[in-house]
C-alpha cells in the first residue's frame, strides 16, 4: 500500500481561536499504481486532504503512512526530501516561474535535491517529447497556452521520478477539450506505474479515473472503484 | 553545497527583475558614495589641518591684532605692544616662552643680481624654539644680535633657493629694503601651509633692528605664547587668562569686543580645513538618510515581491525546498542589490573624492572610517534584506498555494 491514512483528524482555528474541524476520523488506502479522483462540495476538505498526503500539512490525530513509513512523525527537512524524491504536484493555477524558460521550470526540484544528478537536457527533451511539448523547451510559460503550461508543470512533477502525482483540480483552468488531453496523459502514467490522486468537481474527469472518491464534511461518503475490465494493463 | 543552489535561484530572480534590482541598489549605491567621498575628503583635509597645526606648534598660541579674521591674514588695527608682552609676562601662569614679533610681506630683497619679495620677521633668539624654526645652517640670531641691533638676518630656504642658488648663502651680504644684511644662517624647512603659505619663504631678523633700521613701528604684530604642554587643558585655560589680561589692559568694557585674536592650535587647524566641518555633518547626515531609504525601500518592496510571489514560496515548498532553502533565497535576492550597491556606491565614491579633490584642490585620505561606513550601510541594507525574507520562510506551504483573492 503506497498510502495509508487511518483516523486523520484536522482543524483549522477561526478568527477567534476556535478549531474548525475539517477532516474528521478520516481513513484511506490507495494502492501503487492506482488513479483516484476526489471530488465533493465546496469546502469539504479535499485540497486538505490533498495537502496532508502531500506532506505539504501537518494534521492534529491519526496516522499516515506513505510507503510504510510513519511520515506523519518525520522532521521537516526528512518530509521536504520526501516531497523532492517521490511527490509530484499539479496545481489549477500551474504555478510555473514566469521568469525561467521551460527547461529552467522542469529542472527546478532538482535545485532541492540532495542526492542525484541534474537532470540532462536529453532528459528533459524526452519528458517534454512524452507531454507533447517537443522543441518548446526554451520557450518561457507567457507563450504557452493554458494546456500547455499544465503539461509543462506535469513534466516538471515527473522529472525527478516521483511516484506520487497529487492533482488539485489540474483542468479547472482548461476547456474540456485540453482538458481530456490532460487526462490522457494522466491514464499514460498509471499505466506507467505512477500513482494520481487528483481533486475534480467534473463528473466527466472523475470518470476516468479507476476510482472515484466522494469526501462530504471532513469524511468519505462514498468510494467507487470501477472494474478494470475496460483497462489495458 | 544547497546554499549556492539557493544563491543561482537568487540570480536567476535578479536577473529577470533588472529593473528592480537598479531601483533598490540606487539609494545603496547614493549612501555608499556619498559616505565614503565625504569621509575621505574629510580624512584629507582633517590631515592637512592637523599637520598644519603640527608644524604652527601644538604648544603655541598666538594673539594677533584686530579682530577675528580670515585664515591667513592678521588684522590691521595696531593694537599689540611691548606692554602687551610685559602684562603678560608679568601676570600670566602656566606659560613657557612669550615672544612678540614684528612682521612685514613682501619685502624687497636682493643679492648680487637676483632679487625677491620675502615675509619679514623682526624676532628675538627664544622664538627659535617657541616656533622651531631655528638655523638649518649657521647661526640663529643671539641676545647680541639683539643688543646691537645687528644688521644680520637668516634666510628661510626659498630667498636661499632664489637668491643663491647653489652657492652658499652663509657670510653673503643680501640687501633687504636697501639696507645691507650679513647672513647669518639658513631657517629649517616647513613647506607650506594653508594658513601661512609658504613658510619658507621669509627672512628672519633682529626685532630690534626691525625697528631701528627699516619700520619705524612701535606696534607688534604677533604675540606667541608658549605653553607648558600641549593640553587641550593647559591651552583652555591660557586662552582665558591672556584674554582677560589683555582686555583689562586695554581697559576693555564689559560687551566690547575684543580687538585682538586669539588663536589654539585647534583653531588654527580648523581654519586651515578651508571646509567648514559643519558641511561634513550635513553631507554624513544626507548619506545616513540615503542609507535609511535604502534599508526601508529594500524591506518594503522585498516584503511586497514575498507577498506578491506566494504561490513561488508554495510550490518551491511542494518540490522539496525547506524553510532555511527560502529564506537563503529570498535573502540573497536582497544581498545582489546590496553588494551591487555598494560596490557601485564605492566606485562613484571613490571617483567623486579624486573628483573634488581634483577641481577644488583638497586633499583626500582613506583610513579605517572610510572603509568602515560604506561597509556599514551594506551591512545594513543587507541585513534588511533578512527582513521579508524571514516572512518569506515562514509562510506555510499549504498556505501559500492556496488559490489567491
Ligand atoms: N488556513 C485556513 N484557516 C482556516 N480555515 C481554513 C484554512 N484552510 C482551509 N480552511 C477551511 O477548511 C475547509 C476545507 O478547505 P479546503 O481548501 O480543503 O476545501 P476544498 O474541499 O478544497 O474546497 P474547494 O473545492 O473549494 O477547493 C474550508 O471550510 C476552509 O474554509
Ligand atoms: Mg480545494
Amino acid at each position: 500500500m503506497l498510502i495509508e491514512l487511518t483516523e486523520i483528524d484536522k482543524s483549522y482555528r477561526d478568527r477567534q481561536g476556535q478549531p474548525v474541524s475539517v477532516l474528521k476520523q478520516l481513513s484511506l488506502q490507495v494502492e501503487q499504481g492506482a488513479f483516484v479522483a476526489l471530488s465533493g462540495a465546496s469546502g469539504c476538505g479535499k485540497s486538505t486532504l490533498l495537502n496532508i498526503l502531500g506532506c505539504l500539512d501537518r494534521f492534529d490525530g491519526g496516522e499516515y503512512r506513505f510507503d510504510g513509513e510513519n511520515v506523519g512523525a518525520w522532521s521537516e527537512g526528512q518530509r521536504a526530501d520526501l516531497r523532492n524524491r517521490r511527490i509530484g504536484f499539479v496545481f489549477q493555477a500551474f504555478h510555473l516561474l514566469p521568469f525561467l524558460a521551460v527547461e529552467a521550470n522542469i529542472a527546478l526540484p532538482f535545485m532541492y535535491n540532495h542526492h542525484g544528478q541534474r537532470p540532462s537536457h536529453e532528459h528533459i527533451e524526452s519528458l517534454l517529447k512524452s507531454v507533447d511539448l517537443e522543441g518548446m523547451s526554451q520557450r518561457y510559460p507567457g507563450e504557452l497556452s493554458g494546456g500547455q503550461m499544465q503539461r509543462v508543470a506535469i513534466a516538471r512533477a515527473l522529472v525527478l521520478g516521483a511516484d506520487l502525482i497529487l492533482a488539485d483540480e489540474p483542468t479547472g483552468n482548461l476547456d474540456s477539450a485540453v482538458a481530456q488531453g490532460v487526462l490522457d496523459l494522466f491514464e499514460l502514467l498509471v499505466q506507467q506505474g505512477k500513482t494520481i490522486v487528483m481533486v475534480t468537481h467534473d463528473p466527466a474527469i472523475s470518470a476516468r479515473a479507476d476510482r472515484q472518491i466522494k469526501m462530504e464534511g471532513g469524511q468519505i461518503d462514498s468510494d467507487n472503484r470501477r472494474e478494470s475490465v475496460g483497462r489495458a494493463k | 553545497m544547497s546554499a549556492a543552489k539557493n544563491m543561482s535561484a537568487a540570480f536567476q530572480v535578479a536577473a529577470a527583475m533588472p529593473g528592480r534590482v537598479i531601483l533598490l541598489a540606487l539609494p545603496v549605491a547614493a549612501a555608499t558614495a556619498l559616505a565614503l567621498a565625504t569621509l575621505a575628503i574629510d580624512q584629507g583635509l582633517s590631515a592637512k589641518a592637523e599637520q598644519a597645526a603640527r608644524s604652527f606648534g601644538q604648544d603655541v598660541i598666538s594673539i594677533r591684532p584686530g579682530a577675528r579674521v580670515i585664515a591667513g591674514q592678521s588684522g590691521t588695527a595696531t593694537s599689540l605692544s611691548a606692554e602687551d608682552v610685559d602684562a603678560l609676562l608679568e601676570r600670566l601662569r602656566g606659560y613657557k616662552a612669550i615672544e612678540g614679533t614684528r612682521r612685514e610681506d613682501n619685502v624687497p630683497t636682493s643679492a648680487g643680481s637676483k632679487s625677491g619679495r620675502y615675509k619679514l620677521f623682526g624676532v628675538r633668539p627664544p622664538w627659535a624654539d617657541v616656533r622651531q624654526f631655528g638655523a638649518d645652517r649657521g647661526d640663529f640670531l643671539d641676545d647680541d644680535d639683539v643688543q646691537s641691533s645687528a644688521r644680520v638676518c637668516l634666510l628661510g630656504q626659498t630667498p636661499t633657493r632664489e637668491l643663491f642658488g647653489d652657492q652658499d648663502p652663509i657670510g653673503q651680504e643680501v640687501t633687504i629694503n636697501q639696507v645691507p644684511f650679513r647672513v647669518k644662517g639658513v631657517l629649517v624647512t616647513k613647506g607650506s601651509s594653508p594658513a601661512e603659505g609658504d613658510r619658507d619663504a621669509r627672512i628672519v631678523i633682529p626685532v630690534t633692528t626691525f625697528y631701528d633700521r627699516l619700520y619705524k613701528r612701535v606696534h607688534l604684530d604677533q604675540i606667541v605664547v608658549q605653553a607648558r604642554d600641549s593640553e587641550q587643558a593647559t591651552l583652555a585655560k591660557l586662552e582665558g587668562d591672556i584674554q582677560s589680561i589683555l582686555r583689562t589692559e586695554r581697559k576693555l568694557k564689559e560687551g566690547e569686543k575684543n580687538d585682538f585674536t586669539i588663536r589654539l592650535p585647534s583653531t588654527i587647524a580648523e581654519q586651515s580645513r578651508g571646509v567648514s566641518r559643519n558641511v561634513f555633518y550635513l553631507l554624513l547626515g544626507l548619506a545616513g538618510v540615503c542609507g535609511l531609504a535604502a534599508v526601508f525601500l529594500i524591506v518594503l518592496v522585498y516584503g511586497q515581491a514575498v507577498r506578491s510571489r506566494r504561490g513561488e514560496i508554495g510550490i518551491r515548498r511542494a518540490m522539496g525546498a525547506t524553510p532555511g532553502d527560502i529564506l537563503i533565497q529570498f535573502w540573497a535576492e536582497g544581498l545582489v542589490t546590496s553588494v551591487i550597491g555598494g560596490l557601485v556606491g564605492v566606485l562613484l565614491g571613490i571617483g567623486g573624492a579624486y573628483g573634488l579633490a581634483a577641481s577644488r584642490g583638497l586633499e583626500f585620505g582613506f583610513g579605517p572610517l572610510v572603509v568602515v561606513a560604506p561597509l556599514a550601510i551594506v551591512v545594513f541594507a543587507s541585513l534588511a534584506g533578512l527582513i521579508p525574507a524571514r516572512s518569506a520562510a515562514g509562510l506555510d506551504p499549504a498556505e501559500a498555494l492556496r488559490p489567491q483573492v
